[in-house]
């Protein structure tokens, strides 16, 4: 084939593809409901999926799990979502700041945090003093994740500095990590440890040091879908998303 | 237990494809046995196996009473331990070292100093015509310079016996004759047992007292450089093998050889020189051929050689010839052993070198 | 080149091929080209001198070195013996080894911890034996980027000494030259080009790894932090300090392959 002839080829076939990525969007934009969910709500709202879509065969969700900071970064670098879960009101704020979500964001779903600990409780953990032992292996989730953000104002409500061995990137690989035995103890949400239960154990955080995660989710301002992403967040917050989330070990504001 | 000095070997080794190896090889202290034969008959197999780079399937070899590789009792002696001076076709110097380093790398690798090393090593660069080269790199070397660069690398370790694997096939024709010269005077000098392998017909008869021919992994013909022109065993032989070889001397525009003259083409300048003639450009007549070519002489008929069609017929004076016919015109000459006969060379057949 | 020179040979490379290969190099260009447009210019020098970051380029320095010197004492003789020796199962040893090039790094570091972590397969015996726990240690990050790295070493050279003529290495035997001397004065000076580009990559990768050792050694700054984990964190709250620390890498990335030039592909 000549070569020049070749060259043409190629640019318009690029050309096409692009063309064609624009007309599918509109097609499918109708359909597609893009729901970027913190990563402590990654089951449940995976639960949330299958109900929501049976009452709504029209739409079909997409779920975009990540730590609430970098689903963040996403929206205000203007990656198209329709709806956004955090773990943390903070980063909905600065969201709602970058003037991305439609309206306030409403709190849908609350939780709060427990120490979790290997099946059987090798390290012989009593409660958050132990977190300043230097013979256990302590992990918790990085201070800029909002589970790692909570667990230190636990501590610190306890009073306890801790000997921290591994900032986590997000609760499940600490989850991971809990579970395989190789870290001794951990903070994690309770929702977490309902989950993974048989691999880890949970005590119970005091109550006076408690703290209480609130969740709040909004239909972001450039959503390519707002009618779909509109009827996730009203399945979400009716009764019987509430049952799902009371399911999960959720706890409703 | 094998009691004799120099390299007795008899052995065989299968390689793949079905390529069989059987030779036998009995090199006295001081003599060079060649090895002739085509591309792929096998010389280099042979180098290395007595060189201690592969081992043999079959039989053994020994040097100076040593079993080197042997099947029963099983003996092999590694490489390192041998005792051989290899000479390689490409001369595979080491491209990072300097000459020196070269020359003195199986002295250094025997745990002599490197100091005792560098000074055996700038004695043998002063007795090949490398002085004051020690320290060049070999890449900077032309191909004369490097040959000798490996004859010194090989001959520094004072070995055992000397393999020298087509030491001249590297360097082109101007640089041959002079490098075959002084690769001739340190052949003489080494008192060891010597394998040269090649498939020139002329450097096997110039360099070796005996010539075993090699065809396909098997030696066909063992004899000296006269013998093996008069009477070729085979094809190969024929071709390449039974040619005429004389030494002569350049004087005022003619060759002398012995105290014949031979008219030539080209001479060169005055000196010794090399004269190579195939068998099928000597022709033979009855009576003094017409045109009276300038090389024409009447002598007398030694031997006839008969081979399928074609036939060597083999002359001894004034020079030594063997000429190449086919077997009718040996009838219609009629011809036999003690006939007179004229003999004829064309002058431009008569391939002239400096000796 | 002259000018003349110059327009023949560009003249004859088919235009169609230069415009695919323009997209290749855009998208290559392309991440760089946003980080750039990104790098707080005047606070680079406050932000690269920052305690975390100071830690995490000492960390990355210490580890990347360390597994390079880890590969060459164990990958050098893997490399030779995978060239030279003839053994069965050859072929299976060197996809082993070369695994880690095609396995996404965090599987390499799940696998590792399910073999050397504390309750691993191998970790528990040694850790009861000795008291020796890898994870969430520094020593811990060098096991997991030496995982990733070696191969890198062991291709580079394994492919070196198989292209390399071995009748060189006859020459010396012939001369009465033991195998340790060939291998010291014959072998290894005749690959080195080809050894110092293996080096060269294998640090590299050793420095950009974040997979492996995240998932197996865990995240500390000062312990365990090193700079890929620390732009990985810090690009969720500190995205200034994510954009320096990242400029870094590529420059670090850059100058390592400019200074290498043709000679890591090519034989020696």
């Amino acid at each position: 084939m000549n070569a020049t002839i070749l060259g043409w080829v190629a640019l318009m076939l690029a050309g096409t593809m692009a063309v064609s990525g624009c007309s599918d969007a509109s097609e499918t934009d109708s359909r597609e409901v893009v729901v970027s969910a913190a990563a402590s709500l990654s089951d449940v709202f995976r639960d949330m999926e299958v109900s929501f879509e049976r009452v709504h065969p029209e739409f079909d969700v997409l779920l975009n799990i990540g730590g609430s900071a970098a689903l963040r970064e996403q929206i205000l670098e203007g990656a198209p979502a329709d709806v956004f879960a955090s773990a943390s009101v903070a980063t909905m704020d600065e969201v709602v700041a970058g003037g991305d979500a439609e309206r306030t964001a409403e709190v849908f779903v609350e939780n709060h945090m427990v120490i979790a600990v290997p099946a059987g409780n090798p390290g012989a953990v009593i409660g958050l003093e132990d977190f300043a032992r230097t013979d256990l292996f302590v992990g918790l989730c990085a201070e800029s994740v909002p589970c790692g953000a909570f667990a230190r104002q636990v501590l610190a409500s306890a009073d306890v500095d801790p000997s921290v061995d591994s900032n986590e990137p997000n609760v499940r690989s600490l989850l991971l990590k809990i579970g395989l035995g190789e870290i001794d103890a951990g903070i994690v949400y309770v929702t977490d440890v309902i989950s993974a239960s048989g691999l880890v154990d949970s005590i119970t955080v005091p109550i006076n040091h408690d703290v209480t995660a609130e969740y709040p989710i909004a239909l972001l301002a450039s959503a390519p879908n707002p009618a779909g992403g509109e009827a996730f967040i009203r399945f979400v917050t009716s009764a019987e998303g509430a049952a799902i989330l009371e399911d999960h070990g959720f706890e409703l504001p | 237990m094998i009691d004799a000095a120099g390299l007795v070997a008899d052995f065989g080794i299968d390689r793949d494809e079905g390529f069989v190896l059987d030779v036998s090889l009995d090199i006295g202290p001081g003599r060079t046995v060649a090895l002739l034969g085509p591309n792929g008959a096998g010389k280099s197999t042979v180098v290395a196996a007595i060189a201690g780079l592969i081992a043999i399937d079959r039989g053994s070899i020994a040097l100076d009473g040593t079993m080197l590789d042997a099947r029963r009792p099983d003996v092999f002696v590694a490489s390192e331990e041998r005792g051989v001076g290899v000479m390689f076709q490409d001369h595979l110097l080491f491209a990072h070292m300097s000459v020196a380093d070269n020359i003195a790398f199986g002295l250094r690798s025997r745990g002599m100093s490197a100091d005792e090393a560098d000074s055996v090593a700038s004695e043998w660069c002063d007795r090949l015509d490398l002085s004051g080269m020690e320290n060049r790199s070999v890449r900077d070397l032309s191909g004369g310079q490097a040959q000798r660069v490996a004859l010194a690398r090989a001959l520094a370790t004072n070995p055992s016996i000397l393999l020298l694997d087509e030491p001249l096939a590297a360097l082109d024709v101007t640089t041959k004759a002079k490098a075959r010269r002084v690769l001739g005077e340190h052949l003489d000098a080494f008192s060891g047992p010597k394998l040269l392998i090649t498939h020139d017909p002329g450097e096997a008869f110039l360099l070796a007292d005996e010539v075993h021919v090699i065809e396909g992994g098997k030696i066909t013909q063992v004899g000296s450089a006269e013998e093996i022109t008069r009477s070729p065993r085979t094809e190969y032989a024929a071709d390449l093998a039974g040619t005429n070889l004389l030494r002569g001397e350049v004087a005022d525009g003619v060759v002398v050889v012995g105290t014949h003259v031979m008219h030539v083409a080209d001479s060169p300048t005055d000196g010794p020189t090399l004269l190579t003639i195939h068998p099928r450009a000597v022709s033979l007549h009855r009576q003094r051929p017409e045109g009276s070519p300038r090389n024409a002489w009447k002598t007398t008929v030694s031997h006839i050689e008969t081979m399928a069609d074609r036939c060597r017929v083999s002359v001894d004076a004034p020079i030594p010839l063997t000429s190449e016919v086919t077997t009718e015109s040996v009838s219609a000459l009629g011809i036999e052993v003690g006939s007179s006969i004229w003999v004829s060379v064309k002058a431009t057949e008569i391939d002239v070198q400096r000796s | 080149m002259t000018d003349a020179k110059r327009r023949t040979s560009v003249r004859r490379t088919p235009v169609a091929l230069f415009v695919l290969a323009g997209l290749g190099v855009a998208l290559f260009l392309l991440p760089i080209v946003g980080l750039i447009g990104r790098t707080p210019w005047s606070d680079l020098p406050s932000l690269l001198t920052s305690d975390i970051v100071v830690d995490a380029i000492r960390l990355s320095l210490v580890v990347s070195l360390g597994a390079t010197a880890m590969s060459a004492l164990f990958g050098l003789p893997l490399a030779y013996v995978l060239a030279r020796a003839e053994f069965k199962g050859r072929t299976l040893v060197r996809s082993l080894v070369l695994l880690p090039l095609v396995l996404p790094p965090v599987v390499g570091g799940a696998a590792l911890l399910f073999a050397i972590g504390r309750r691993g397969v191998i970790g528990e015996p040694l850790y009861s034996l000795t008291g020796l726990v890898l994870p969430f240690s520094t020593w811990g990050v060098l096991v997991a980027v030496t995982f990733v790295s070696m191969p890198f070493l062991v291709i580079t050279v394994e492919g070196a000494l198989r292209n390399m003529d071995q009748r060189y290495e006859h020459a010396a035997s012939s001369l009465g030259a033991g195998a340790w001397t060939v291998l010291r004065r014959v072998t290894l000076p005749m690959i080195w080009p080809s050894v110092i580009a293996g080096f060269a990559l294998t640090w590299a990768r050793a420095l950009g790894e974040f997979g492996a050792t995240i998932t197996f050694a865990g995240n500390l700054q000062g312990r365990t932090q090193t700079l890929p984990l620390a732009v990985f964190v810090a690009l969720e709250t500190d995205r200034d300090t994510a954009i320096a620390v990242s400029l870094i890498m590529v420059v670090i990335s850059m100058t390592v392959l400019v200074l290498l030039r043709d000679r890591w592909w090519r034989p020696t």
